[in-house]
């Protein structure tokens, strides 16, 4: 699969993925590295249905995606809670919006609260909640939907290093919970061998994938594997592929200023 | 969102302290607890004190003019007494004709807003929509704001002729711009994700329009509403100020002909009690609405 974006007006189109041609066992929790820049969001709204591949498909269970499809969950960087809607309407958007009556979209929402551990926040603003409550919400909203896959780009992003190791632990019993297939973008090498049980090592622009790099490390991982050699020996192999472009990354941006 | 600020930019500061006896209560409550002093006592100051200071102000304002006119400052020619003109606002209210005025302007003002508002809303979205066309009528917009659009009342009165059709065109106009400029900065301003969101979710036009892009771009589209409301009546009452058949803005022009200014001030006033509820109202739907809970 290769995308290219067309640049608008002046600007060059750029070769923003070259050739990614991966599959995923469905249940696997799968980490994607990569430098600031290197289409990793691309790849995951690609795999979402909301941007085309310029050439290349993608497909799940057999059948293609060509447009947003509710079998896929998507769990955006930025902060996609809406402030006017208290955490349970924001839960239920997904089902909302699918035309659900009210009575079973409370019914799927509940257990997801609660899975995600905002269980009597229901009625609360999404602004009266800390960053990391706050981030629970969306992982709630696309769960209720019982998406197949989960697409998660840089969730955790905008959070403290505690709260994204809470965060990321409860993420993980959450996928062992639920079964579904999660694509984890991070670009915190740590926090994907932590994760996954894969990880994909991208390459700057035009993006391929570098490497893949097989977690073998037994699940619950606390904070103690972090320690071990194991946890060692994989994230240094991964900063090794992802050292050299990461200095593309940075030489590019500070060459000249990203459109 | 963040409304009712960009109105009331000092209340973090100088508020807390008019409030009187009240708030040092609070602040000796709240002060072991910064955060929550933060977030909540500053509403709840910022919603009660307003209110006293108005009845303050309107007490105040009233007290002045009884002195005036109590220790003869002003001819009652330019002011009359207060007494006099509650008086003849009283026997006013009596009349059908004062009636018939009243709902003559009310009228002209609910027609005007609501196609104002349809008008405003629709050009906003078609501006959002389509940037071009947006970018072709921007400078336009700007520059309608500016001119008083009285000046086309006397070519439609010519048009149309003396009756509250051009009166109600016009003053529409006047609160379609503002209807339009907010509408579509507003839509300008929803942030990206929720249009990506809406996507994912595979929402329809309709549901991402309803669910997702008015509800963000409401604090916007309600000050729109608001500015659209008072150009309406500014609009309706110098319109009929000018040349009409009826209207509160008719009947003052003709009792200052007539050289009769307890009726004319008896007018004034019911016009600005107008203006008061016609914004204190929009004021209270806009918190419910966007203050949801």
């Amino acid at each position: 699969m290769t995308y290219t974006r067309q640049g608008g007006g002046k600007a060059e189109p750029l070769e923003a993925i070259r050739c990614i041609d991966e599959n995923v066992e469905r249940g696997r929790f799968v980490s994607i590295v990569g430098p600031s820049g290197c289409g990793k969001s691309t790849l995951l709204l690609i795999a979402a249905g909301l941007v085309r591949p310029t050439a290349g498909s993608v497909s799940l269970k057999g059948s293609q995606i060509t447009r947003p499809d509710r079998s896929i969950g998507m769990v955006f960087q930025e902060d996609s809670t809406l402030p006017w809607r208290t955490v349970l309407d924001n839960v239920t958007l997904g089902l909302e919006l699918a035309g659900l009556p009210r009575e079973q979209q409370l019914r799927r929402a509940q257990p997801m609260i609660e899975l995600v551990g905002l269980r009597g926040f229901e009625q609360a603003k999404p602004r009266a909640l800390s960053g990391g409550m706050r981030q629970r919400v969306p992982i709630a909203r696309t769960l209720a939907l019982d998406p197949d896959v989960l697409l998660m780009d840089e969730p955790f992003a905008s959070l403290d290093q505690q709260t994204r190791l809470l965060l990321g632990a409860e993420l993980v019993r959450i996928w062992q919970a639920t079964g579904k297939t999660v694509l984890f973008v991070t670009h915190d090498i740590q926090e994907a061998v932590l994760l996954a049980q894969e990880v994909w090592v991208m390459s700057y622009r035009p993006a391929v994938i570098l490497d893949h790099v097989a977690v073998d490390l037994p699940y619950p991982r606390g904070v103690e594997v972090v320690a071990t050699p194991d946890f060692g020996a994989l994230t240094a192999r991964v900063w090794r592929t992802l050292q050299h472009e990461a200095r593309k990354a940075f030489e590019a941006t500070g060459a000249r200023p990203i459109a | 969102m963040r409304r009712g600020r960009p109105s009331k930019p000092p209340a973090r500061g100088p508020l807390p302290d008019p409030n009187g006896p009240g708030a040092e209560s609070q602040d000796s409550a709240s002060s072991s607890r910064q955060v929550t002093r933060e977030r909540r006592p500053r509403l709840a100051g910022s919603e009660a004190a307003p209110i006293v200071w108005t009845a303050v102000v309107v007490v105040g304002l009233t007290g002045l003019w009884y002195a005036l006119s109590a220790a003869h400052a002003v001819r009652p020619t330019i002011l009359p007494a207060p007494g006099d003109v509650g008086a003849t606002l009283a026997t006013e209210l009596g009349k059908p004709s004062f009636w018939a005025d009243l709902t003559r302007t009310l009228e002209e003002l609910v027609l005007a807003f609501a196609g104002g508002v349809c008008l405003g809303t629709l050009a906003g979205w078609a501006f959002w929509r389509r940037p071009v066309l947006g970018r072709a009528f921007e400078p336009y917009l700007a520059a309608f704001y500016a001119v008083p659009l009285v000046v086309f009342y006397p070519i439609s009165i010519v048009v149309i002729g003396i009756n509250q059709w051009p009166i109600v065109l016009l003053a529409g106009i006047m609160a379609a711009i503002p209807m339009a400029l907010n509408t579509w900065r507003g839509l300008e301003r929803v942030r990206p994700v929720y249009l990506l969101l809406g996507a994912s979710l595979q929402a329809t036009r309709r549901q991402l329009a309803a669910r997702l892009l008015l509800p963000a771009a409401a604090p916007l589209i309600f000050a729109g509403l608001k500015l659209g409301a008072v150009y309406a009546l500014i609009g309706a009452i110098a319109m009929e100020f000018l040349t009409a058949s009826a209207g509160l803005g008719y009947q003052i022009r003709y009792q200052y002909e007539y050289f009769d200014e307890r009726r004319m001030y008896a007018y004034i006033l019911v016009v600005l009690l107008f203006s008061v509820l016609l914004t204190g109202s929009l004021e209270l739907t806009e918190r419910r609405v966007i203050g949801r809970g």
